[in-house]
């Protein structure tokens, strides 16, 4: 979906629009390090980089009265908030540091997952709806998630063993934004079979064939 | 008086932050500013108050010193009502910018 704002800096009028999913993970990452910035030169600059990214790297923001710069950031934000409420955003997002981390990582670790699943190029995937694309990833990570449950129920790493040697289902681990608040143990609701798993169609079983056939 | 840049802004906020009432829409400007005035003389820090006026300013100490009270008492309300302080400390507080 196309969103656009006019934004006024230094007299002079700038069209912004919503960003498709490569520029806009460039974005949040600059958030999330605005987030994270130590000190207030450093806030500064990652709003200006911000807004270069997302308005025009031309303008020397460092000149600008402050309330112009802030209008325009609060907008180009506003304007790049993804429509829908998806669950996977709303996640505590408590991910931890691994080593192969680096900066500017969310774009190949999105436009990696998207292209595995559906085999589009990354150029193709670079201009996607960023609504569209937080949709297909969170399928993507709840087939994920279903499949890695599947197996875990059938591993015997799901029993745990109290000390009478009785065995008791242990559950695999969902994320936060997964997890039903209000059904906190998924065992009182019967098995959950895998949709994948189920017959297509009619099923025909033998029994059912003509004697004469 | 020209308006700050963002960096000088944080710095404003910092220097003032701690003084700013709560914003009620019903107040205006000149009220808003006028409790931080009242806030300032009830801390005894006048080194903020001078040092906010220096930064609007772009004035140096010895110059300011030469003013009367008066003066810098007016170049201090001009200031904030350049700069927008209401929208400044809406702005700092979205932005989780804690002052000082």
């Amino acid at each position: 979906m196309h969103k656009s704002s006019i934004v006024t800096l230094g007299g002079r009028e700038y069209e912004i629009t919503n960003a498709k999913l490569r520029k806009w993970l460039q974005l949040e990452d600059l958030r999330e390090e605005l987030r994270k910035a130590a000190d207030r030169e450093d806030r500064t600059n990652k709003i200006y980089s911000y807004l270069s990214v997302a308005i025009s790297d031309d303008i020397d923001y460092s000149t600008l009265p402050w309330f112009e710069v802030a209008q325009a950031y609060t907008e180009v934000l506003l304007i790049n908030l993804p429509r829908l409420e998806f669950p996977m955003l709303k996640s505590a997002g408590n991910y931890e540091k691994v080593p192969w981390n680096y900066d500017g990582r969310s774009w190949y670790s999105w436009s990696h997952i998207i292209a595995d699943s559906y085999g589009w190029t990354l150029d193709y995937i670079a201009e996607l709806d960023v609504d569209d694309a937080i949709g297909l990833i969170q399928e993507i990570n709840i087939d994920k998630q279903l499949d890695r449950e599947w197996e875990w129920m059938l591993s015997d790493k799901s029993v745990v063993y109290d000390k009478q040697g009785k065995g008791k289902f242990k559950e695999y681990e969902r994320p936060d934004w997964m997890v039903d608040k209000d059904v906190v143990d998924r065992t009182h609701k019967g098995t959950y079979i895998k949709k994948s798993l189920l017959p297509i169609g009619n099923v025909v079983r033998w029994s059912d064939e003509p004697a004469d056939a | 008086m020209n308006p700050l840049t963002l960096d000088k802004a944080f710095q404003l906020y910092d220097i003032i932050g701690k003084y700013l009432p709560e914003i009620n829409e019903e107040d205006d400007a000149l009220e808003f500013i006028g409790t931080i005035v009242g806030n300032i003389k009830e801390s005894y820090e006048y080194k903020d108050y001078t040092d906010a006026v220096m930064l609007m300013c772009g004035m140096e100490w010895e110059e300011l010193k030469e003013k009367e009270s008066t003066e810098v008492l007016e170049l201090f309300v001009e200031g904030l009502s350049v700069n927008k302080i209401v929208e400044l400390k809406s702005f700092c507080e979205t932005m989780g910018y804690s002052d000082g």
